[in-house]
Parts: structure tokens; sequence; C-alpha cells
């Protein structure tokens, strides 16, 4: 297995839990199997499938991409009524009622995505949660639901071996989409919505990608629920289910899968031991949660998950085999010097051109008619005070602002009103002045997040797993392992970039951009808070990409030394206004640069 | 020898008379779901303790052909999917012989495709719901539908009341208050009256601009199917606007806060609902005062109910003569004339619903303050 490579998120692993996991589970089965169970533990059993379907569907949404959705028991209702209609008039078997339920769900959940997933934070959950209470309050509305007397007569299925293979499914589905690109597109909108942008995340479409899917996973449980119940009414499906699913996603921590399971399990399970003590059972499992939340806030798991590499090693441990033939390294380029192409000017003109851009925030002009042209492999630097506004160029340059007036050319394109994944695609990449990596993934991770642009497959086949979905994954792994080894991080591949060195984190965020395939990299600060030995290996690396990677860079830098030394061109920029453009000599010979920006010293 | 002989046979007849009568004296068991705790809990635990006193009284008589019976008590919290978690472990768990509840008529609805399967008789004590009994032959209940009590509202309007305009005040979304409106106003338009609907949502507590509008279309009647805290709201802003049609209520009326809180506003109103506290049979007296002894206060409603449903299943065990639950089954089936609180002359049809008068309560003033009268009961 090449799991090891494949969740974004495995920071620990804990191989005993999955192992008990999967006794229980053969003991389970096996005892259902041969009818040692009765109706009510088979019943509690179908129920912990069902709500393992739900929250591991609001994971996706809520975990691993970050959007703050509290509607999920509407999503349940569309699947839950699909499935009563289909069922009462049509007589359609569960199977076919299923797959009906959750596209149902999941072409809402579209619906609904696209418009609201523009917002954020609280607003997305209000949003959701509206949405939620509307699908309700229409169901209790139409005739064609049974209005608030609900649906009843629908056929009765409840069968533990297919309730608990769809939650596996889903399981598996939810596992493998978070260890490929589109998963991994999905965490960094998690971890930072901008710089995913800026690595070529179309961030609009994986959110609402992540949103339908949840929606059609909730659709499914809500089938699965509404041939258990044979009956179903709107006020199965209020706000309260949200919560309750919410709940126990929470609980077993936000983006982890295994979380998910192990919480949705407990919560289901709990209240049934505790009915022994009756009312008491009221007070103990609030009390639990409140403990859980005070003394881990970030959920069972956080977004730990298990590790299927060390479960097989522990498998390997216990059943004693002839050695695999795993020292057969099978990238035998990571052994050897690594060489990318040689300088090569490509096209003609400058590879960008502004004209007249401007752009203000309320009543301040930030940038006033910036006019500027870069040659192709030039390295071109941008100085000038603080508030000067060369990082609003920079996000101008990027689509993450868009100018109110002017023209941005790259490549002879104009790109001024692209979006800021469309302009990472045609070629620019960027670091930030405050460093905004993925904070919580590895090291290797962000690299992988952002060859984005070169994982050709789609979800189809980060969920079928065909073999081209491992070779494209094996490819991104090895060449991110390339970039991270030529840029002294491979021995950190595995560290949580938060923990990095403050150098090594922004070297990380220079492999970043370069992971995106950029033709022009912007860099805004990058010696910001070096030493100046620091600074000096930061010049030579830049000189050294600039060479290896065949690019331009323009940079922005308040370290006057570096940029002297390093660009063959400077735009000074003062109150939002071009003042001077030069050579190195040039500018710092040029009274007006001095008055402005450079003061006595350097000249 | 002949000593030790003697001493083991006695010893095995000992043994077997034992077991013998343990086997006869071991409780006969039957189960009660319904909501103990959420904003339900006061109807789950009227029924409750309706029933725990059906069931004393019957332990008091020396039980059930001399076994005692045990009910075993489980709080679905209104939840249907916790309600087949809860009726599953009863049946398979605690091996009840009849089910008591569930309260609610959603919970109701999915209890009975699950008692149905398992062959366990169930008799909902309050589901009003027209689909619940209609979901297979084990599943039966002691209270009347929706439609016969709205059916009971219009006749006293037309008939008694002389109405030809009625204002109907229902809340959107409410599936007691929805299906009642629909009845009232079918059967009042078909008796040739004219219909006023005015809907308001959950968590109103303003109905005065329905009200006004009532008043300017000079509706005689105001069928009010909600429960008592709405009542009390619509009955005093009824009375501030000087609205002077008189109220008819539902079964959710009947309860002693409506005259505690509402005050005077509520005279003239009326009401159907289940049974009278003024009803002179012992039956009913001898259950007031013997709730009030053992609860220490006054039965609501729900609570005639709980005992009537507890009482006609352990009647039904009686007649049997068995705790087999499908002859349980088949004795409920052929109830006929059995004295409840709810009604003098229970039987039941063939669809498991109760055959039985209903009760229709006045409010009027004596000595200045509201009490409940007594009017009629009407069977049907």
């Amino acid at each position: 297995m090449k799991t090891m490579e494949k969740h974004p998120n495995r920071i620990n692993h804990s191989p005993i839990f999955i192992f008990l996991g999967l006794i229980a589970l053969v003991f389970i089965n096996i005892q259902v199997l041969f009818d040692r169970l009765d109706f009510y533990v088979v019943g509690v059993l179908s129920v912990v499938a069902i709500n393992i379907i739900l929250v591991v569907s609001l994971n996706l949404i809520n975990g691993i991409t970050g959007q703050l959705s509290i509607g999920h028991a509407g999503f349940m209702a569309i699947g839950a009524y699909t499935t009563a209609l289909f069922s009462i008039h049509l007589g359609t078997p569960i199977y076919i009622n299923l797959i009906f339920s959750g596209l149902a769900a999941g072409f809402v959940g579209f619906l609904i995505g696209l418009p609201t997933l523009r917002l954020r934070g609280d607003y997305l959950a209000i949003a959701t949660l509206g949405f939620g209470e509307i699908i309700r309050v229409i169901l209790q509305n139409l005739r064609l639901t049974g209005g608030a007397a609900g649906l009843g007569g629908i056929e009765w299925f409840d069968n533990f071996f297919l309730t608990q293979f769809v939650a596996i499914a889903v399981v598996i589905i939810t596992w493998r989409i978070g260890g490929s690109a589109p998963g991994r597109a999905m965490v960094a909108i998690r971890e930072d919505e901008t710089a995913a942008e800026t690595v070529g995340i179309n961030t609009t479409k994986f959110k609402v990608m992540a949103f339908a899917l949840g929606s059609c996973g909730a659709g499914i449980a809500g089938s699965l629920f509404a041939h258990r119940m044979t009956y179903i009414s709107p006020d199965g499906f209020t706000f309260m289910k949200s919560i309750e699913v919410l709940v126990m996603l929470v609980l077993g921590g936000l983006g982890s899968i295994t979380g998910a399971i192990f919480s949705s399990t407990l919560l289901t399970l709990l209240p049934e031991f505790l009915r022994v003590i009756d009312e008491w059972r009221m007070i103990i499992y609030p009390a639990l949660l409140v403990i859980v939340m005070i003394f881990r806030s970030q959920g069972l798991f956080g977004t730990m998950e298990l590790d299927f590499g060390q479960v097989k090693n522990l498998l390997e441990k216990l059943i004693p085999r002839k050695p695999l033939e795993e020292s057969n390294n099978p990238n035998p380029r990571l052994e050897e010097t690594v060489s990318f192409g040689g300088v090569k000017i490509e096209g003609k003109g400058p590879i960008l051109e502004t004209k007249n851009l401007s752009i203000s925030f309320g009543g301040l002009k930030a940038v006033k008619a910036f006019d500027i042209q870069i040659s192709r492999g030039a390295l071109h630097g941008l100085i000038g005070p603080n508030g000067a506004g060369k990082t609003t160029i920079f996000n101008m340059l990027t689509g993450v602002h868009s100018p109110n007036a002017g023209e941005i050319f790259f490549n002879g394109e104009r790109i001024d009103r692209k979006s800021p994944n469309s302009v990472a695609r045609s070629g620019i990449a960027r670091t930030f002045q405050n460093i905004r990596l993925f904070k919580d993934l590895t090291v290797l991770d962000n690299v992988k997040v952002a060859f984005h642009l070169q994982a050709d497959y789609g979800l189809g086949t980060a969920i079928a797993h065909p073999p081209s979905f491992g070779k494209a994954e094996s490819r991104i792994t090895r060449e991110a392992k390339e970039l991270l080894k030529v840029f002294n991080l491979i021995d950190h591949s595995m560290t949580i970039a938060k923990n990095l060195p403050y150098g090594a984190q922004r070297r990380l965020e220079i492999v970043r951009a370069l992971a995106v395939s950029p033709k022009l990299l912007l860099l805004d600060e990058p010696a910001a808070g070096m030493n100046t030995l620091e600074t000096q290996k930061l010049m030579e690396l830049i000189r050294w990409v600039r060479e290896e990677f065949n690019l331009t860079i323009l940079l922005i830098e308040h370290d006057m030394s570096l940029v002297m030394k390093l660009c063959q061109t400077i735009s000074v920029l003062d109150y939002g206004i071009k003042i001077f453009e030069g050579t190195p000599e040039q500018v710092r010979n040029e009274p007006r640069v001095i008055e402005a920006y450079l003061g006595e010293e350097v000249s | 020898m002949k000593k030790g002989f003697l001493l083991g046979f006695l010893l095995v007849v000992i043994l077997v008379v034992s077991s013998i009568m343990a086997s006869s004296s071991e409780p006969i068991k039957l189960g009660l779901v319904g909501p103990m705790t959420g904003p339900l809990a006061p109807y789950g635990e009227g029924v409750r303790d309706g029933a725990l006193l059906a069931v004393d009284r019957i332990n008091s008589q020396g039980g059930i052909n001399g076994r005692q019976v045990e009910i075993i008590v489980l709080d679905n919290q209104a939840n249907p999917q916790e309600t087949i978690t809860l009726v599953n472990r009863l049946i398979q768990r605690d091996g009840i012989v009849g089910l008591v509840g569930p309260v609610i008529s959603s919970t109701s609805m999915v209890a009975g495709p699950v008692v149905q399967r398992q062959g366990i008789p169930m008799i909902s004590p309050t589901a009003t719901a027209v689909d619940v009994t209609l979901q297979g032959d084990f599943v039966f209940r002691v209270c009347y539908l929706d439609d016969y009590q709205g059916l009971a509202a219009v006749n006293y309007a037309v008939d008694e009341l002389g109405a030809k305009k009625a204002g109907i005040l229902f809340k959107v979304g409410d599936a007691y208050s929805e299906g009642l409106r629909v009845v009232f106003r079918d059967n009042f338009r078909a008796a040739g009256g004219e219909v006023v609907e005015l809907a308001y949502n959950l968590g109103d507590t303003d109905f005065s601009a329905q009200l006004t509008r009532m008043k300017d279309q000079g509706v005689e009647v105001v069928y009010s199917p909600f429960y008592y805290e709405d009542a009390v709201l619509a009955l005093t802003q009824a009375q501030s606007i000087g609205l002077d049609a008189i109220f008819i209520g539902g079964d959710g009326w009947d309860a002693q806060e409506l005259l505690d809180q509402a005050g005077l506003a509520a005279v003239n109103a009326v009401f159907t609902t289940h049974y009278s506290t003024s009803d002179s049979r012992p039956v009913v007296q001898n259950f007031l005062s013997n709730f009030q002894d053992k609860f220490g206060r006054s039965p609501i409603v729900l609570a005639a109910l709980g005992y009537d449903a507890a009482a006609l299943m352990m009647d039904a065990i009686e007649r049997a003569g068995s705790d087999d639950p499908g002859e349980i089954r088949d004795a409920i089936a052929g109830t006929e004339g059995f004295e409840g609180i709810t009604g003098q002359s229970i039987s039941l049809d063939e669809n498991g619903n109760p055959v039985k008068d209903i009760t229709i309560i006045k409010v009027v003033e004596v000595d200045g303050t509201p009490q409940f009268e007594f009017v009629t009961q009407v069977g049907y």
C-alpha cells in the first residue's frame, strides 16, 4: 500500500486503534451473521452506521474544507423524502433509492453551495442554517411531502450489512478524496483560502464540490434512515439534528475521519449504556462533551488520521513473512544530482506589463497610474517606504485585488479581471510578506498542494483509484520531494509547517511557489527578519532559482544591500506613485529616491 | 436408606413446586415509551403516571390470574429513531408482551411497524394521527382520531350554536393543528357554513391581527385547534379587541392552566376532550382521587388516556388467559364495552380505533371564577 503518501492530514498515528477497530468490525459481523445479536443491538449498530455516514460527510465540508455548515439535517431530509416518494409512489427498491437520494441531495447542495460558499465563517454558518430550515419548512408545507404530518408507508428495509457496506463505502470514498489532489485542494482552502488561490486552486469550485459531496452523503444517510423508519416527518430534520451531527464531528475532531467514526460510534452507543442510570444520562452525556471540549478543544482526534502504513507495519511484526522488496528504491532519481533546464528566453516582448494601474480603498488611493514593464528573465526590484502600495501591486498582479482602472498584461494576455487561481494557472506565483503557509500541514503536503495544477486527474479518478492515480500521485510526491531536496528541506518533509524555523518557512514558501511552475515569481520581502548571513544565502538562492527554473522575478524588499546586489532594474514607489525606475546605480544616486526612501546614509 | 429416599423425594417435590410457583409468579411485563424529558415531557409523564396507576390497581388486586404486572418505562424524548431502538429493546431484552405508547403520533408511526413485525400488541394512549393504526393489526389506540374530534366540534357549532360563519385560527406546520383545521373546514363547509381561515407561526404570541379580521368578517365561532398556551393568548386578545365569537377548542385545551391563566376571558369557550372530571362514574372518581393520593397533584387529561391504555391492555391479557402476545392481540381486537375513564363503553373497530363518546366541556363563571362544566357527550 502506498497510503503512506496519501493523507494530507496524517500527523500522528495509533495503529492499535485501527487494529482494534477492524477486529471489532469483524467480530460484530460474525455475531450478526450467526444471529447472535437481537434486533435491539443490530438496530443500534445500524444507527451507528447511519450516524457515521452523516458525520463523515459533514467532515468533508466542515472538517476537511473548513466551511462551517450547520444545515446538514436539511440535506438528510432531501434524501429521506426522495426515498420516501420513490418508495411510496414507484415502489423502487432501496438500491435505486439510495442512488437517487444521494444525487438529489448532492444536486441541491450544489445549487445552494454556489451562492452561499462565497460567504465565510459565521455568515456561511447562518446561511446554511437558513437553508436547512427552508428545506424543512418547504417539506412541512408541500402537499406532495405530506406536510407536517409527514409520509408513512415507506418500504421497511433495515439490513445491517447493507447499511454497514454503505457506511464503509462512504468512509473509503472520503478517505480517498482526502488523499488526492482535490482533497489537498480542500484542505488548502481550510488552511488559507488566499494562499490556496495563489497556487492555482479554484477555491469556489472545490468548496462547492465539497459541499455537494457532503450533501450527497447526508442524502444517502437520509435514504437509509427513511427505509429504517418507514415513516418520516419534517420534525425529524430540525436544526437540532444538524447540531447533533455537528457535535459528533467536533467531538471527534474537525477534519479527522477517524475521529468522526470514533465519536459517532461513541455518542450513539453511550446513551444506550447510560440508559441504566435513567435521567442521569441526561446530565452525564453533556457533561462528557463539556469535559472533552475543555481538555481537548481540538476534539478527541484533532485532525489526526490513522495510518494504514503503520497498521501494515504492525501486522508485519505480528505475522513474520518474507521481507518485502521495498528496498528497491522506486525513485532512483532522488539519488542523482537534480538538474533542471538551463536559462532560456521564450516569447517576445515584456513578460509583464501594466498600464495606468490604479486602485483605491475607500477614499485612499493606494496605487495611482502605475506603469511597469518587466522583461523576460529579469530580476526586477520594487522598493519604497511602508505603505507605498508595493504589496497592493502584488495583490493586483495576482488577482487578489481587482484594480479600479488600468490593465495588466502577462505574456501579452490581459489578466487584470482574472481570479487569483487563473492568474496562477497562467504562470504567476508569489510569496507573502507575512508568511502564508498551510500551517498545519506537513512540509511535503504544502508542496504537494501546490502541484495541484499538475495533478491531471479528477474526482472520479481520486475515488476509483485506477493505476493512473497511483502513477500521478507518486509522480507528484517524487517531484515535491525533489524540490524539497534541492532546497534543503527534505529532512523536514514530515514536519508540520508552522514548526519550521523562520528561515525555512520562507524557503518553503518559495518552494511552494515554484511548484506552481511559474514563469514569473513575485517575492514579497523574502529577506524580512533574516540576519546578514541568511540574507546572503537567500540572495544566492534567488539567483540560482532564476537560472535553474528559467524565471522572471519581481521582488519587494527593504534590505537595500540585497536589492542593489540582486536586481538589474529597480522601481521606486512612494504614495502609490512610481517616482523612479532605473539600474541600482541610478536609483542610489537619484535625489527623489533618496529623499523619499533611502535617506542620507545609503547615499 | 428409606429415610434418604424420602428426603430426596421431598426435595424434588419442593424444587418442582417452587419452580412452578416461581414461573407463575414471575411478573407479566409491559413496556411504555414516551417523552419523559424535553419540551413534551409533561405529556409523557402524564401518560406514564396514568399507566402506573392502572398497573398499581391491578397489582393491589392480586395481579392478572395471580401474576403481578410490571411496566417498564423508557424515555424516547419524542424522537422517532430513539423510539425504534427502545421498542426493540423492550421486546428483545425485557421480553414485554405488550406496549403502552408511544405518546406522540410521529413516534407511534414508527413504532407500529416495529411491533407488527415482532408480533407484539401496542396500544397508543394518545396518538391521534389517522394512519397510526393502519400500520398493522397489532396496532391499537384508545384516543379518538382527529377526524372525530373535528367533526364533533362542527356538529356542536352548527347544531347547538347555530353558527353560519366560522373562523379557524391554526398553527402552520403543526400536524395536530393542521389536521383538525382541515377536518373542521371541510365539514363546516359541507354543513353549508362559511369559513375564514387564518394562520399563525410557531413562536407567534400576538394573534390580534388575525382576530381583528375575524371580527370584521363577523364570524360567530372561532375554531382553535392548538394547545392551551396559545389558547390563553387567543382568548385574552379576543377579549381586548372585543371579538365576542365563541371559541371552540380541542383536547389541547383541557388543562387547569387554561382557567388559571386566561381567567374570565375563557368564559363561554367550549372544547372537545376525552372525559370530564365531573363524570360521576366511580371509575372516574376513583381515578381522580387515587391519582391525587399517589402523585400529589391532579391528573392532566392525557393521564386518563394512559390509564385507559394500560387498563385495556391488562384487561385483554386477563381475557386472553395467557401471556402470549398473539392471543393478547386477539383479545384487544375483540374488546367490546370496556369501561374506561375516557368512555363508559369502549369498543375497538376493525382498524383498532376506539368507538366511544366525545366529551364537550364549557367554561362557565361561578362566583367570579371560571370553571369547567360538563356539557354533553356525543357518540359517533
